[in-house]
């Protein structure tokens, strides 16, 4: 499987073998449509916050705004049950190598939301910071950038509509070219009790 | 213990070493040599009159104009309430200094802070390791010609 999103040996033969059947085209658009109407409705976000971009997606999550309005209350504590992994908060270098561990554990398709100026750009750790990443889609496919500092809860709940329109608008089937399209080269990860 | 009668209370305990006192701070600061900085807390932890049973903080500064780092630590007495500044010079091309950890507990994660962030090696710490920076970390960002990739000084 290439990184260039190449498709990998046998999938175009087998695209052209499942073409030839007489209303497999029709039978595919129904299957998209109910497993898009299912993805969209049921985001399921990574409980994962780590600066003040996390009370904000609390309050989002709290009764006054509902995020279970649009089918995503349920935070999961682990990323193998969850497909949104919401960047709430800074990202340091160091914590930008559990991230990137998070995301590979949750599985695909996935959709990342940057939320925050700190997890765009650096935000207000830009200048003079030998600690934060400056902006998290250096090692992670960002789906959805939503900027704030941190951003009010209608701009998540905003960002998670996009997500949904985003979910509705791309090809599904398509969407295991694209998901490979995405691979990222590894970051460089610190050996655990490496000499400093 | 006021500020200003530390300042011959100290001088007295510690001959040779050099005192001076900041109105503004209202604090007392002394001055000693490298070789005796373990020495020189001992025994302001350990005389009756000023019994500084408490280390609050250890830090370090980089004066990279004289080429040294000073060694700052803060005193504290719980049972007189008084403070005391406690401060070292060395050298940065050889920043090597004694550990506290012998006379405070407190001091391990204050000595690995100043290691990991400015470089001086504590002879005879326990466990001196990075605290804060990842473990392979090359580099001691508090220094004042600290740079590195992706680093973005502040413009003006």
């Amino acid at each position: 499987m290439g990184m260039n999103g190449s498709p990998a040996p046998g999938e175009l033969q087998e695209l052209e073998r499942l073409s030839r059947i007489p209303g497999y085209w029709t039978l595919e658009r129904a299957i998209e449509y109910v497993f898009k109407w299912a993805r969209k409705n049921s985001l399921w976000p990574l409980q994962y916050g780590t600066a003040c971009c996390a009370l904000e997606m609390m309050a989002a999550a709290a009764g006054r705004y509902d995020l279970a309005r649009f089918g995503s209350e349920v935070f999961r504590p682990s990323p193998r049950q969850a497909d949104l992994l919401i960047v709430a908060g800074t990202i340091t270098n160091k914590m930008g190598d559990v991230l990137q561990r998070l995301y590979e554990q949750m599985p695909k398709p996935c959709w990342v939301m940057a939320m925050g100026n700190c997890t765009l750009t650096g935000g207000p750790f830009l200048y003079d910071s030998y600690t934060v990443v400056k902006g998290v889609d250096s090692f992670l496919p960002v789906d959805v950038y939503v900027p704030g500092c941190p951003p009010r809860p209608e701009t998540l709940i905003h960002g998670l509509m996009e997500i949904q329109r985003k979910i509705d608008h791309e090809p599904m089937f398509a969407l295991r070219v694209h998901q490979r399209t995405q691979e990222l080269p590894n970051r460089e990860r610190p050996v655990a009790g490496g000499g400093a | 213990m006021n500020f200003l009668e530390m300042r011959p209370a100290v001088e007295a305990l510690l001959p040779g070493a050099a005192a001076e006192t900041h109105e503004t701070q209202r604090e007392c600061v002394v001055t000693v040599e490298p070789t005796r900085w373990v020495e020189t807390v001992q025994r302001l932890r350990d005389d009756p009159a000023l019994r500084f049973d408490h280390l609050s903080s250890l830090t370090a500064v980089d004066e990279i104009a004289q080429g040294r780092f000073a060694i700052v630590a803060h005193l504290w007495s719980y049972p007189f309430r008084h403070a005391l500044t406690v401060k070292t010079r060395v050298p940065r091309d050889a920043a090597r200094l004694d550990t506290l950890t012998g006379l405070y507990r407190s001091a391990d994660w204050m000595e690995r802070e100043v290691y990991d962030l400015f470089g001086v090696a504590f002879a005879g710490h326990p466990d001196l390791r990075r605290l804060m920076m990842p473990e392979d970390y090359p580099k001691h960002p508090l220094r004042k010609d600290f740079t590195d990739d992706g680093f973005v000084p502040k413009p003006g």
